[in-house]
């Protein structure tokens, strides 16, 4: 008979394995319990909090409050709509003040204009005179205010002309409007 | 060889005892990695979409608060004054008369005196809204004075509403012909949504309105659209 072999031995080592593995399970279990709890706590709150619901109510509370200003807001809808299209012309308006006011300050004293007709792109205008001298100085100024390029450009002598009953000599002139 | 395993009632019933109590932590591990994967994953996708339409629903929350807010702050007075002026200045439909009094106005403050006038109406069967952005009515003029007149007249009549613009001066010795178009702008249909953040004027508004406060003829009562010659729309909106 062979007394090494000891099956009672052998025996309590299996069940503190086992013992040890149900343990670690026992423990994986309790954790992963433990998790799915506390996700489930936290996805709870967090829905909680991230609710439309209440933002939806609050929402509708203040569309009611609203209600009762739409007359306000059409009116300052209709500012703005007025405003904006009145920005928009000014804007885009040419104001002919100083342009007159220049071609006019060019005419010499002995001179005096006889016609201006402006509109959108040019500009013509006629200076009579008994003096050629006065009709030069007057083209000499529409040559240097045409060279600053400012207000007009592309200055056209279209004429000059001599009334012989009152000697009066009559100067016209086209310009483009810059 | 191949070995037959027979596994009858017997085996199973002894394999349970042996194991039975690894059944409940295995179940319970199998049960919570069941619902990790097949509820709290999914649940924790949703939540960042409830986020996002949380976020989304706040911030109109916010424009509805902001609108709110700012319609209580406006004064109905102030407002109405500067809906007048802006209205004046840019009528609503073709203000006849307002634009007779504009170019007495710019006449008189230039010195010059009114002569015979001719407006262009156009087609009366259209409403305005469907002619284009800007309608105009012309005005032919004549009115006796220089160039310089013609000049300060310009100037007066830049600064009268209704807004115009000289498309055309002749003058001749004594006498100043000019062609004038008068703007005006039919109201646009007012959808006011109060989800939209509503526009209030900005500091270049406030500086076109300050300066168009201080034209000629602004003063007047605003003529209702619906009185005037420009087809059939209703020009009040409150």
């Amino acid at each position: 008979m062979n007394s090494n072999i000891n099956l009672l031995q052998q025996k309590d080592d299996q069940l503190i394995k086992k013992q040890k593995r149900l343990k670690i399970l026992k423990l994986i279990a309790g954790i992963l319990l433990a998790t799915v709890a506390l996700f489930s706590i936290i996805i709870f709150i967090l829905n909680t909090k991230f609710s439309v619901t209440s933002i939806k109510n609050e929402q509708n509370s203040v569309i009611n409050s609203i209600s009762a200003l739409k007359a306000k807001a059409a009116k300052m809808i209709l500012v703005n709509d007025r405003i904006k299209g009145t920005s928009e012309i000014l804007k885009k308006r040419k104001d002919y003040t100083s342009l007159i006011q220049k071609v006019l300050n060019s005419v010499p004293g002995e001179a005096k204009t006889a016609g201006l007709d402006i509109n959108k792109d040019s500009l013509n205008m006629s200076v009579s005179s008994n003096s050629l001298l006065s009709i030069d100085t007057y083209l000499e100024n529409m040559i240097k205010l045409s060279q600053e390029k400012k207000l007009i450009k592309n200055l056209v002598i279209k004429g000059i002309n001599v009334n012989f009953k009152n000697g009066e000599f009559i100067l016209s002139v086209n310009a483009t409007i810059l | 060889m191949k070995k037959n395993i027979n596994i009858d009632k017997e085996v199973i019933t002894v394999l349970y005892k042996k194991n039975k109590e690894y059944f409940l932590p295995l179940g319970i591990i199998i049960i919570c990695v069941a619902l990790f994967i097949f509820v709290i994953i999914p649940q924790i996708y949703s939540l960042f979409d409830l986020q996002k339409k949380s976020k989304q629903e706040f911030e109109k929350l916010n424009v509805l608060k902001t609108n709110y807010t700012n319609l209580l702050n406006i004064n109905d007075a102030t407002l109405t004054s500067q809906y007048n002026v802006t209205s004046s200045v840019l009528p609503v439909g073709k203000d006849f008369a307002g634009i007779l009094n504009a170019v007495s106005i710019a006449a008189s403050k230039a010195g010059l005196s009114l002569g015979a006038f001719e407006f262009s109406v156009g087609d009366l069967s259209k409403p305005p809204t469907s002619v284009k952005k800007f309608p105009i009515l012309e005005l032919t003029l004549n009115l006796e004075g220089d160039t310089n007149g013609a000049s300060r007249f310009i100037k007066e009549l830049y600064k009268t509403a209704p807004i115009s613009e000289i498309i055309n001066v002749k003058t001749n010795y004594n006498s100043v012909n000019a062609t004038i178009n008068f703007y005006y702008k039919a109201i646009p249909p007012v959808n006011f949504n109060e989800q939209t953040p509503l526009k209030m004027l900005s500091g270049a508004d406030l500086t076109v309105l300050s300066g168009i406060s201080k034209w000629a003829n602004t003063e007047r009562q605003i003529i209702s659209p619906s009185a005037s010659s420009s087809g059939g729309f209703n020009a009040n909106p409150f």
